[in-house]
């Protein structure tokens, strides 16, 4: 296989892991700014 | 006779607030209390809402809000002569002096400091916390800008003497009462468990009586508190005269005059933070009461009645939630006395007995109602406070009514004008847009050259292959081709930030108010749709200023129709390909479309699920201030890093996904047998070089038509085909409509991609396109993008699926996923609905 043929693979690869890594984030954010104050603006669901 | 009734230019004193429930709370605490005096500005056009001043700041009112407030004219009243009070002698008073402004060396400060301090910024919107915040941290640690315009809490560092200080900007508030979420966040932060050691007061010094409203509330939960007496510099200009060391030793509170903007007075500022923490830490007398040994409060005295009755219901409160503090108590028997159901429901759901202390509440309410003859109670504590400024003012402050003819006032005379306010408002938003697409195309072309030299330079270094294929065709016309339209997007946040900073946005909510109060919004509601012009994220959460929950939610849901600038890159490729000479004007139509459909959807859901809960719209309308470059660049630079950073990451990926899927699968055969046709045409000897030539590239042509229909993109283009074809879309357009669900400017890198993709590069990248655009053709040979298609797709791409985090944003905020999902919906169904109307129509007009 075309060494070019590898690293396309490789590339396509890496974007699958990132979107399944961006859908995760989507349903499943990081609070580790710890930014909730609980002013109940977002209906106290943080 | 009440507030309506008066005359433009008429002056009258404060008689009393009608009207119940938080309208009348946040009215008297904007400073409409018994015996102050309030002129008429100016009308807005349509005649409400109304420009008025009081207490030398500047608010706006609507018409019907107006009229429950009683006045009596400045005319009917004999004034009496005020010689008896002793004006403060002029030549006496105190002028900071150059060292005591001088601002914050970095480089005197040592790197790790050793000690801890934290503090937060507290004080009215508008009043310059942010500018501190920045000037104090910006310029020496990493600032956590946690998503929220106005209203989450911002993080900053600066070290200062022995002390790593923490920073913390709080949202703006006019007073600690549960008017607004935000409101809420602040006090439940200065009194729950991350409690500041300090709070840094910043007050607007050129509006001082109302500004030390909050003060006086922030003083009485017990808290330390250094005041910064900021715009010290437009207060002096004013020829006002403030003895501030005396108002600082007759309210206890520290008091340090600043220029934030520049940042001067901050040294001094921080100095006295770390003299205060010291005294605390040290137990000095003169900070501490003798008795708990935690931080004088400040007493309001609130008359003798309603002083009886906190001191029974403090007794109360210890007595049965064993609260020892009499200040704590004392805090919470002061606002049960004020009806604050905020801390009425905490003290029912923490404590047993809360329950009979909101019961002997209600007596105590009623007993008083009894003895003062009805006589309001919140009514007399907000005078009582606002009493207390006074006095506190009479001593060391003397007014000049010098903003009669100000440039604000001439200013507003014009834009905020009956007939001229909304041509000029309309007049400013064509501006932005005209200079966004024109002043934009010059480096924008600079941009696109130099794409096109990286695209060619690679294109000469790589040997053929599937790898120089994804660089060149997949990422350099993918991300290149959205990339050359930064110039445009910081042009746009250059006319934004404009706005925001010189006041005017407060103006065109202010203008707009009837016309959205009449669409089911309010007022306030402007301001995050026109920030949604620049990125509907932030204008989601900034939202959160809007006190009515419903009218929150009906902003959030209509904000997505407020083109944001990830959509300009689409409409600058269309709109330029096909309506070259008038572009400028359909880019102007298309944002006002958007505003247009906004404005209709809101009434809509306001007439159908959002019934009622219409919300006052009190506003403060800021003095006119020229923006520093140093904020709008800042503005600007954040933008830009934000649009680079999708780049590198959103569109890199979406552009090396679409290449994939228009790439494969390989169509050897067909390859082979262009291949083989491109052979026998070079060897045709009757052919001229030029007719080679055409025939080798329609014969490349129609390779790349078919591989493109058989690759997997192509597929998933004809499988949704059907649904678009109404509206004169074909599957390129379906394609890059889908891939554009993860941000918007993936449509255009899309649109580079399946466009462009052939190798051939005799013009820059969004030449090239902008001309494939103008020149495809459908099976039956008639264009694919005719004006009226192209129109049709950017509504499309306006009204349809606002982006992934735009989605995230409304379901969080809203509290419900349910939102996120109506607004995917909605939008989607009115997007289809609209461009098939376009479509249908023009085709047959």
């Amino acid at each position: 296989m075309n060494w070019q043929y590898i690293i396309v693979i490789l590339i396509g690869i890496a974007c699958i892991a990132s979107v399944v890594h961006r859908l995760w984030r989507l349903f499943y954010p990081k609070d580790d700014a710890n930014t909730c104050g609980g002013c109940k603006a977002c209906g106290g669901k943080k | 006779m009440n507030l309506s009734e008066l005359k433009i230019g008429e002056k009258a004193v404060i008689v009393h607030v009608n009207g119940t429930g938080q309208f009348r709370k946040r009215i008297l605490e904007m400073g409409f209390v018994h015996g102050k005096e309030v002129t008429v500005i100016q009308g807005a056009p349509m005649a409400d809402p109304i420009h008025y001043r009081i207490l030398g700041y500047d608010v706006s009112l609507r018409r019907a809000d107006a009229e429950l407030i009683e006045v009596r004219p400045l005319s009917a009243i004999d004034i009496v002569p005020t010689d008896t009070i002793q004006e403060p002698k002029l030549d006496e008073l105190p002028c900071p002096s150059q060292e005591s402004l001088r601002p914050i060396d970095n480089k005197e400060q040592i790197k790790h400091p050793s000690k801890r301090l934290r503090v937060a910024l507290v004080g009215n919107p508008n009043c310059g916390k942010t500018s501190l915040f920045n000037q104090a941290s910006g310029a020496n640690e990493h600032v956590g800008n946690y998503s929220g315009v106005t209203v989450e809490r911002k993080v900053g560092y600066i070290n200062f003497g022995d002390y790593r200080i923490e920073l913390i900007d709080l949202p703006g508030a006019y007073s600690l009462s549960p008017y607004s979420p935000e409101e809420v966040y602040i006090r439940n932060y200065l009194t729950g468990a991350e409690r500041p050691d300090i709070v840094l007061n910043v007050l607007d010094t050129t509006n001082l009586e109302r500004n030390l409203y909050l003060t006086i509330q922030v003083k009485e939960l017990g808290v330390p508190v250094v005041a910064a007496l900021n715009m010290f510099d437009e207060f002096s200009e004013r020829k006002e005269y403030l003895n501030y060391p005396r108002l600082s030793r007759l309210l206890g509170i520290p008091m340090i005059p600043t220029i934030c903007r520049t940042g001067l007075g901050l040294h001094a500022l921080f100095s006295e933070l770390i003299e205060v923490w010291e005294g605390i830490q040290n137990e000095d007398e003169a900070l501490l009461h003798p008795e708990t040994g935690k931080i004088r409060p400040l007493s309001v005295y609130y008359g003798h009645s309603i002083e009886e009755s906190i001191a029974t219901l403090v007794e109360k409160i210890q007595l049965h939630l064993a609260i020892t503090s009499t200040i704590e108590a004392r805090h919470i028997a002061v606002k049960l006395m004020e009806r604050d159901n905020d801390i009425a429901h905490q003290l029912m759901d923490r404590y047993s007995k809360g329950a009979f202390i909101i019961s002997a509440r209600d007596y105590e309410l009623k007993r008083l109602a009894e003895e003062l003859n009805g006589a309001d109670t919140e009514e007399l504590m907000t005078d009582a406070r606002y009493g207390y400024i006074a006095g506190a003012l009479r001593e060391t402050y003397k007014r000049r009514n010098t903003r009669e003819d100000s440039l604000t006032d001439k200013i507003d005379h014009w834009v905020t004008h009956r007939y001229l306010g909304f041509p000029i408002f309309l007049f400013l938003m064509y501006l932005m847009f005209e200079a966004t697409f024109t002043l934009g195309a010059y480096p924008m072309d600079w941009i696109d050259a130099a794409v096109k030299w990286l695209g060619s330079w690679v294109s000469t270094q790589m040997s053929d292959g599937p790898l120089k294929d994804l660089i060149v065709d997949g990422i350099i016309a993918g991300v290149g081709g959205v990339v050359v339209f930064l110039p445009n997007i910081l042009i746009l946040y250059f006319f934004i930030s404009m706005f925001e900073d010189t006041g005017y946005m407060a103006r065109a909510a202010f203008i707009m108010d009837k016309l959205m109060h009449r669409m089911g919004l309010h007022g306030k509601s402007f301001i995050p749709l026109i920030m949604g012009f620049g990125c509907n994220v932030p204008a989601v959460m900034a939202t959160r200023t809007i006190e009515s929950r419903k009218s929150r939610i009906i902003t959030m849901l209509v904000l997505p129709f407020m083109s944001c600038s990830a959509r300009l890159p689409v409409y600058l490729l269309l709109a330029g390909a096909l309506f070259a000479d008038k572009a400028g004007l359909v880019l102007f139509a298309l944002y006002i479309i958007g505003v247009g459909i906004a404005i209709i959807s809101a009434r809509v859901l306001r007439a159908t699920h959002f019934k009622g809960e219409d919300i006052p719209f009190v506003m403060e309308l800021p003095p006119y201030r020229m923006p520093t470059s140093r904020a709008i660049l800042r503005h600007m630079w954040t933008r830009a890093e934000q649009y680079l950073h999708k780049m590198g990451t959103v569109i890199l990926l979406a552009s090396i996904i679409i290449w994939g899927l228009g790439y494969f699968p390989r169509q050897e055969e067909a390859q082979v047998a262009m291949e083989q046709q491109i052979e026998v045409v070079q060897k045709n000897t009757t052919l001229t070089a030029e007719a080679k030539q055409d025939s080798i590239a329609s014969l490349k042509y129609q390779y790349n038509q078919y591989h493109q229909e058989n690759s997997w993109i192509g597929r998933m283009g004809k499988s949704v085909e059907p649904i678009i074809a109404p509206l004169g879309f074909d599957w390129k357009m379906g394609i890059s409509l889908l891939s554009g669900l993860a941000a918007k400017e993936v449509v255009v890198s899309t649109l580079g991609v399946i466009y462009t993709g052939d190798g051939d590069d005799s013009d820059t990248a969004v030449q090239k396109l902008s001309t494939r655009i103008a020149a495809e053709k459908r099976a039956d040979g008639s264009p694919s993008f005719t004006p009226l298609v192209g129109f049709g797709f950017m509504l499309f791409v306006l009204i349809y699926f606002p982006c992934v985090a735009t989605i995230i944003a409304i379901a969080r905020e809203s509290g419900s996923w349910r939102w996120g999902i109506f607004s995917i919906i909605y939008s989607c169904s009115l997007a289809w609905l609209i461009a098939l109307l376009v479509y249908q129509i023009g085709s047959r007009l």
